[in-house]
């Protein structure tokens, strides 16, 4: 069996996220994310994935920063001054 | 695109600099909902949907956080989402390091060269300044559901009055 060996040692990285409105994203993609266009959609960019972009719905009931939330609620950094 | 600029991201009047300040208050346990309306209206009002930070100062938060998180995937994303609404501001070589000073010539950078915007700076720090346009975070809740747009998007959406859940 074939090991992947570079991805061991190139672990993946979040580029960027983008959060833009449904109205920016063609009627295909909002179609295939099941949104509207008064809703959102987050892109991610990952570096070292074989999913070198990826796309989800936010539906427009859900705050735009729900995900920044609960990413630092994971990451354990409620609380953390700077 | 052209409906775009009339529902969403209709304010381009309003370019924002911010300092640490409200990024704590969005990383609190509690209280934490006047930064996340804050994010919200940049998100869903503001054509320049991205505030500026001093350099040195979003570095201090992302060495802070990579020093916290050891996972990379994890403390990428968090880096990447303050990406989204948070820019380190280019001061073209003026500043000293000295953040009131370095505040201060951002303000007047942005003012230069964005001559029809309204610079506001987001602070606690900068009351007494009169010559600059302070926004306390004590203030920002009333500033930002005093506009009508933002105030109907928030009770069409979130069923919220005013920003009255806030």
């Amino acid at each position: 069996m074939m090991s992947d060996c570079s991805s061991m040692e190139t672990k993946p990285k979040i580029e960027s996220i983008t959060i833009v409105s449904g109205k920016r994203l063609s009627a295909v993609e909002r179609a295939r994310l099941n949104i509207s266009q008064e809703d959102f959609a987050e892109i991610r960019i990952v570096k070292n994935s074989p999913r070198r972009m990826e796309t989800k719905g936010i539906k427009k009931e859900v705050k735009p920063t729900e995900g920044f939330r609960d990413s630092i609620k994971r990451a354990g950094l409620l609380n953390t001054s700077f | 695109m052209g409906d775009d600029c009339i529902q969403y991201n209709s304010n381009n009047n309003e370019i924002f600099i911010i300092d640490k300040d409200i990024i704590n208050d969005f990383f609190k346990d509690s209280n934490y909902e006047k930064a996340e309306l804050f994010f919200i209206y940049l998100t869903t009002q503001c054509e320049h949907n991205k505030a500026y930070i001093l350099p040195y100062l979003f570095e201090e938060i992302k060495s802070k956080i990579k020093e916290k998180l050891g996972d990379e995937i994890t403390r990428s994303e968090i880096i990447a989402y303050l990406e989204n609404w948070i820019e380190p501001a280019e001061l073209l070589g003026e500043d000293c390091g000295e953040e009131k000073h370095d505040t201060k010539l951002l303000y007047k950078i942005l003012n230069l060269i964005n001559p029809n915007k309204r610079i506001i700076l987001l602070s606690n720090s900068y009351e007494d300044e009169e010559t600059i346009t302070n926004l306390s975070i004590d203030n920002l809740q009333s500033y930002l559901t005093s506009k009508k747009s933002f105030a109907e998007y928030l009770k069409y959406n979130y069923g919220v009055d005013d920003g009255a859940s806030y």
